[in-house]
């Protein structure tokens, strides 16, 4: 049931660049499985545990499993027994001017050394702003001051956390007069300066081009991919209120687009295979279609690793 | 301690339990199940409701129709469990019926 | 150029003022574009906010309806933000809300729904803990009656209702077409974790007096005297044995001595 869950360990090799491992941080890089994975949903527990699905890894979003017990944790626990996790903060709200939550911080790293996922990562954006919560990855602009802030208060997630994090590039909708730099420098310094991974959302990437019109595959080149660690692809909707203006929207509630295909097939044929979610938060469809969505992206891998073979020879 | 002589009542609330704890323990496991669910009326619910809220890293295409809740009135199952009209001594203020007005976002047509 | 600080303050207002320009320091030609995307993140705000409380309260939000459930839950959220990136903990006050909101005289029980609603979100999420089973009484002598106290299993809980709380809940979650219910009843509403499966149980009236007494520190004696005082008939033997049967007894402990 399980034979096809094992790892080929030259798969889960920790990202191991100079550029992103060049500060030493204890307890070791993201080692996810480098194939697909899902989101786990509390709809789909149950047929999880039922039917152990041959999948590369689950990942759950921190902020739903610190409650004091139940059956989230519980859950948790089982399905962690039996596949590689991945934590996925979505409201540690990095770039917050105020400074890092401490409580929440350390209810986050309770979870972690609970259950000691493969991996850990956050949003480069802010959430949270004199104690109020937005719900909702809100976006901060690119300069040295702000370089600054991110840096120190990734080092305070990674010292407390003991690990590397990774940290997810934002969907944007509009551009700020305060950035003094591109995303993709920002990004850049940033994993120098802390040995940070990078979380690369493609489709966060292609949204973000389309809006704010630029292209997604010279963003992808200006990236250090040897410090990707995982890669999110989800779908992505359209704001029909002006026929003449194209804007998207990250939704999460569909299959991955076409051209986000295209885009992660590109993204790969740079980097090499990597762990692969993929996101559905809304309108969460069976297990069964989340599944076959994960297919397609382990196809498409194996499409460009056959690819790049023939290549060299 | 042991010299202190036992008041009715409390010996009567001992033999109450000394009962009530006997005759749990004489029931098989299966009639226990059965003598529980008499005690007080369990009642079904989706239990999967209780999962209750959860967090999202996306956005969303939905747009905030922002209803005047001063003016709206609920509309729901709640006229099943009519106590309108005996309780609600109440008079709305305006319209029964609110309008919604919708943020300056056109609701995307659904792909 | 001004700090980080002032923008996410700039940029709080306008999330919060749907009449607000979105802040300065967004640089998008033209008012119509820079509108059209800053309400981008107004949307996701309120409507994340909205599907969460909706998430939390669906009998209170299929009792009023769609419309006056969002339009409400906004106004909530105006007055209400969460303080914390944890959505499970958001919305415990929203029953306290309901129950001054003027327009919802009409539902007198709505409130009441919520706190039951509120309460199985609790329940859920409660830390775990065994339960003691009714054999541990037999190992109670009856001297120690008077100083035996109960400590109650941390997903308990109990919602005291001048209205049919319990069963207009079960009506409504069970999605009954002809719902028979007595409005004119009140009803104790018992809550309480087993494993995966929060239950909900309506408790007869001097039973759920009993679970007040013991849960607010009582010992077994006083507890059973002050319920025999309002319900003469009251047999304390076969309402242990009903409490006990449905877990929600944490621990036994002699006053002043833990065991």
């Amino acid at each position: 049931m399980n034979n096809q869950r094992s790892i080929n360990a030259a798969l889960v090799s920790p990202v191991t660049d100079e550029r992103c491992g060049r500060r030493t941080i204890s307890g070791g890089s993201s080692c996810l499985p480098r194939r697909g994975g899902v989101c786990l949903k509390p709809q789909h527990y149950d047929e999880i545990l039922k039917q152990s699905p041959d999948v590369g890894w689950f990942e759950v979003h921190a902020e739903n499993y610190l409650g004091a017990g139940g059956p989230p944790l519980r859950y948790l626990e089982l399905i962690r027994r039996d596949y590689p996790l991945s934590v996925h903060g979505v409201g540690m709200s990095i770039g917050s001017a105020d400074g890092l939550d401490a409580r929440h911080l350390q209810r986050v790293a309770a979870l972690v050394d609970r259950f000691e996922p493969e991996s850990f990562s956050e949003h480069l954006a802010w959430s949270t702003h004199d104690s109020e919560f937005f719900s909702d990855l809100l976006p901060v602009p690119y300069n040295k001051a702000v370089e600054d802030l991110v840096c120190e208060h990734i080092d305070l997630v990674q010292t407390t956390l003991k690990r590397q994090m990774l940290l997810e590039n934002p969907s944007n909708y509009l551009s700020l007069e305060n950035s003094t730099m591109s995303e993709t420098a920002f990004l850049n310094n940033i994993v120098r300066r802390t040995g940070c991974g990078l979380l690369l959302d493609v489709n966060n990437v292609y949204v973000s081009a389309i809006n704010c019109d630029y292209s997604a595959e010279e963003y992808i080149n200006e990236l250090p991919l040897d410090c990707v660690g995982e890669i999110h692809l989800a779908g992505h909707a359209t704001d029909n209120s002006d026929p003449d203006e194209l804007l998207l929207i990250d939704a999460h509630d569909r299959e991955v687009a076409d051209q986000v295909w295209s885009l992660f097939e590109y993204t790969l044929s740079h980097s090499g295979p990597r762990p692969s979610l993929i996101e559905w938060d809304a309108s969460i469809p069976s297990l069964t279609t989340l599944l076959a969505e994960m297919h397609k992206a382990d196809s498409a891998a194996n499409i460009v690793a056959g690819d790049a073979n023939v290549i060299a020879r | 301690m042991t010299e202190k002589t036992l008041d009715t009542r409390t010996l009567l609330l001992a033999g109450s339990i000394a009962l009530a704890v006997s005759q749990t323990a004489m029931l098989p496991n299966a009639q226990a199940g059965a003598k529980e669910k008499c005690y007080g009326v369990s009642l079904a619910g989706q239990n999967d409701c209780a999962a209750g809220p959860g967090t999202t890293c996306a956005g969303t295409s939905e747009v905030d129709y922002q209803g005047n809740a001063w003016t709206l009135v609920p509309k729901g199952d709640c006229a099943k469990f009519g106590v309108e009209e005996t309780m609600a001594e109440y008079e709305l203020p305006g319209d029964r019926v609110g309008s919604l007005e919708k943020l300056d976002r056109d609701l995307p047509v659904s792909s | 150029m001004s700090s980080l600080g002032d923008f996410q303050s700039a940029m709080r207002a306008s999330l919060h003022d749907s009449a607000a320009a979105c802040p300065g320091q967004v640089v998008e030609q033209g008012t119509d574009r820079q509108s059209r995307r800053f309400n981008i993140y107004r949307n996701n705000r309120m409507v994340s906010l909205i599907d969460n409380l909706t998430a939390a309260y669906p009998t209170v939000h299929q009792l009023v309806g769609d419309d006056f459930f969002r339009a409400v839950a906004r106004l909530y959220i105006q007055k209400t933000p969460p303080r914390s990136p944890v959505m499970a903990e958001y919305g415990g006050d929203f029953d306290r809300f309901l129950d001054a909101f003027p327009n919802t005289q009409g539902v007198p029980y709505l409130a009441d729904i919520a706190t039951l609603e509120w309460c199985r979100l609790c329940s859920y999420h409660a830390q775990d803990a065994a339960a003691v089973r009714a054999e541990v009484l037999s190992e109670i002598s009856p001297e120690s009656l008077e100083s035996t106290c109960f400590s109650m299993h941390p997903s308990l809980f109990l919602v005291s209702s001048q209205w049919p709380v319990g069963s207009i809940w079960s009506a409504i979650a069970n999605n009954a077409d002809q719902p028979v219910v007595d409005m004119n009843r009140a009803e104790e509403v018992m809550v309480v974790r087993a494993e995966h499966t929060v239950s909900v149980q309506i408790l007869p009236a001097d039973g759920a007096e009993l679970l007040k007494q013991l849960r607010d520190g009582k010992p077994l004696l006083a507890a059973v005297e002050i319920v025999t005082r309002r319900f003469p008939d009251f047999d304390p033997g076969t309402h242990l044995q009903g409490l006990f049967g449905l877990g929600i007894f944490n621990a036994i402990y002699q006053r002043g001595v833990s065991r």
